[in-house]
């Protein structure tokens, strides 16, 4: 008989650990998945803003490069020249025997 | 409660039970695919993500072609509508939204072409006052463009009338820093029947598929306000920009071209002009020049003749410059030797006609290097019916006449090289001196490099290296095949040095350029017959030793004369006093 009773009663303790147990967990990874869609719905707002600056980098580096094509431009250099005074030589010395032409 | 009464409660409560799980099933397992697409579109965002097209550089790494930032102006008619006033009718709502609008598109429309006379304008104004009325008069759509690739500032003016229901999409629109510098060359990119962006000619036409790459989509997670949520990794097709374009264009060379072949065909009061210069030992083409040409950045306005890349597209009879393959290939046959003499006495008789010089005068025991210094039909004459027509055919075809040269550039025309089964004697004799058949600059030059280049004759290409970000592709040199000997290439380059030394234009020749050439001038065939007018050329190579650089000059029906040595020719030297400088080129004392 006392055999039983004290059986029973750590039967009871085990239920009551384990119950305990598991709401301690259930408590804890709803506390986590509360935490980590918090931290990936503001994630998804920097995500959102780090696209938009790499987005407006590109289109101001190409920009960028744009204009300096435009100020390098034949066309644009010629004109410059000419407004400084610079005329086209006439009698032009070529020093080197190698002709740097046909690169291949 | 009575026994009945449980069984009622208990009916009813077992049908309202069936009917729930009626539902239930009716909307989770019948009704789940529609709501999954439900549920997906709003938790998800799919985004197109447009693929920039592939950029063009020249052979320095300058760049020829890019893209810059534009807009799609669109209008949601239901919003703009709101606007109208109560008593206003819908023709004059339309009438002063337009007004506002065109005057600042038309300053954006004119601002990129070079002139624009007042007609040109008030066509351009009325397009697009009729265009905005057209789209805004649509009874049945919601959305409608109102312009395309508008600028940035274009944009910005507009918005600054804070019209409701006038919106912007973003785009991207050509870019050109060297303004029209080898327009026909580059080509330009217009619309397919889809809307979507398309090369046209040239580079942009031939490369069309490798320039657009591939839109892609993207497929995020999103929470209720539109923020994506970084749960995974977005899903979708991504986005492949296109490959970029490294060409042989030498740019320096190309202004030259463009400039001084402009100024030819003004001088010369010819119909157009073409330039091609080759370098012989690769086959690259550093440049290539036509005109009239079209503004790249407003193509809409030019006439469809001068989309063409006449150095590639245009098909003519060569004339004397033929000269030049018709003894190439009667010294390497062997049919003559450099110590033959022509009788060449007079007129030459063949199949009925008669075969005479341009000028009528004849030069008795002419050598061959006096029949190319007076460029003697009669003796080129002599030449061909000394080889025969399966010779002189064979030679004509193994320098690439008659056939593509596969060269990457859209729209090359192949020419007109006759069967043999409708050769005779009188196709053979005219053939000598570069009359009834028909070529184009390009086949002309390479066939020169092939000379200038120790007879081995080089594939022109224009592309010599594709990038993309996932690596890059390399174009080497191809060669074709030989089509003379080297010991005969080497005669020939002394024989055309020669015939410019002691040609008619000797004394247009700067002093110290030892270039090796050929003039040609070919009547042009009007109706089935020779009319006077005539296409006008000179193709050579320089310097004569040592060949860097093998060029044409096409001037197609020129008024101030038909001649090529006076024409063609000094334009050729003009060309070539600017780039031997350039290129490190010295000049004989």
């Amino acid at each position: 008989m006392l055999k039983r009773d004290s059986s029973e009663k750590h039967n009871k303790v085990t239920f009551k650990k384990t119950l305990i147990l598991l709401v301690v967990a259930t408590a804890g990874f709803t506390m986590a998945r509360v935490v980590v869609s918090n931290v990936l719905a503001v994630s998804g707002q920097r995500l959102a803003a780090a696209n938009q600056k790499v987005k407006l980098l590109q289109e101001e580096n190409q920009f960028i490069e744009n204009e300096i094509s435009k100020l390098n431009s034949l066309a644009r250099v010629e004109s410059l020249a000419k407004e400084k005074g610079f005329v086209a030589s006439k009698n032009v010395e070529i020093l080197s025997p190698s002709v740097p032409i046909a690169n291949r | 409660m009575s026994r009945s009464r449980v069984v009622v409660l208990e009916i009813l409560l077992f049908l309202f039970s069936a009917v729930i799980i009626g539902r239930l099933f009716y909307w989770q397992i019948l009704k789940h695919s529609d709501f999954t697409v439900a549920a997906q579109s709003q938790i998800e965002n799919t985004v197109q993500v447009g693929a920039k097209r592939g950029k063009i550089f020249a052979a320095d790494g300058s760049i020829l072609v890019s893209n810059q930032r534009a807009f799609l102006m669109y209008s949601i008619l239901p919003e703009i509508r709101k606007l109208r006033q109560k008593d206003e009718s819908y023709d004059d709502f339309v009438k002063t939204i337009s007004e506002k609008i065109a005057p600042i598109l038309l300053k954006e429309k004119i601002a990129v072409r070079e002139k624009v006379s007042q007609s040109e304008k008030d066509n351009i104004w009325d397009e697009i006052r009729t265009n905005i009325s057209f789209q805004l008069h649509q009874p049945k759509l919601i959305w409608v463009p109102l312009a395309k690739k508008i600028n940035e500032d274009t944009k910005k003016q507009i918005e600054a009338f804070h019209i409701k229901g006038i919106g912007f999409e973003e785009d991207t629109e050509r870019f050109y820093p060297e303004g029209n510098l080898a327009a026909n060359l580059l080509g330009f990119v217009g619309k397919d029947n889809k809307g979507d962006d398309k090369g046209y000619f040239g580079l942009e036409g031939y490369y069309d598929d490798k320039l657009r790459g591939r839109v892609g989509t993207l497929i995020q997670e999103v929470d209720a306000l539109g923020r994506p949520i970084l749960a995974a990794d977005p899903e979708g097709l991504g986005t492949l920009n296109g490959m970029d374009l490294h060409t042989t264009i030498d740019r320096t060379a190309q202004y030259v071209l463009d400039k001084k072949i402009k100024e030819g065909v003004e001088r010369y009061g010819a119909k157009s002009g073409a330039a091609l210069i080759l370098n012989p030992r690769t086959g690259a083409l550093i440049a290539s020049s036509s005109f009239p040409t079209f503004n790249l950045a407003d193509p809409s306005g030019a006439k469809n003749e001068y989309f063409k890349n006449l150095g590639v597209g245009e098909v003519y009879e060569p004339g004397s410059t033929f000269k030049s393959v018709t003894f190439s290939a009667a010294l390497d046959s062997g049919s003559i030797q450099t110590s033959t003499i022509c009788p060449c006495k007079g007129p030459i008789k063949a199949a009925g006609f008669e075969v005479q010089t341009f000028d009528n005068k004849y030069h008795p025991n002419s050598t061959i290097t006096q029949i190319l210094q007076h460029s003697d039909n009669v003796g080129a004459a002599f030449a061909a019916q000394k080889m025969g027509i399966d010779v002189f055919l064979k030679y004509i075809k193994d320098f690439g006449f008659g056939a593509s040269s596969g060269i990457d550039l859209q729209g090359e025309e192949t020419g007109i090289i006759k069967n043999r089964s409708d050769w005779n004697e009188i196709e053979l004799v005219t053939a000598a001196f570069g009359q009834g058949l028909s070529v184009t600059p390009l086949q002309m030059v390479t066939a020169l490099a092939a000379i200038s280049n120790d007879g081995v004759l080089m594939k022109p290409y224009v592309v010599q290296k594709i990038t993309s970000p996932k690596g890059e592709v390399d174009f080497s040199p191809k060669k074709e095949r030989q089509v003379i000997k080297s010991s005969t290439a080497a005669t020939m380059r002394q024989l055309l040095l020669a015939a410019v030394e002691g040609g008619e234009a000797k004394r247009l020749i700067p002093h110290g350029y030892r270039v090796a050439g050929k003039t040609g001038t070919a009547q042009v065939p009007v109706a089935g017959r020779y009319s006077t007018k005539t296409v006008a050329s000179f193709v050579g190579f320089g310097p004569a030793e040592d060949p860097r650089f093998t060029m044409i000059v096409a001037l197609f029906e020129p008024s101030a004369s038909i001649f090529a040595a006076d024409t063609a020719e000094p334009l050729f030297f003009k060309i070539i006093e600017e780039l031997y400088p350039y290129w490190g080129i010295p000049v004989s004392k």
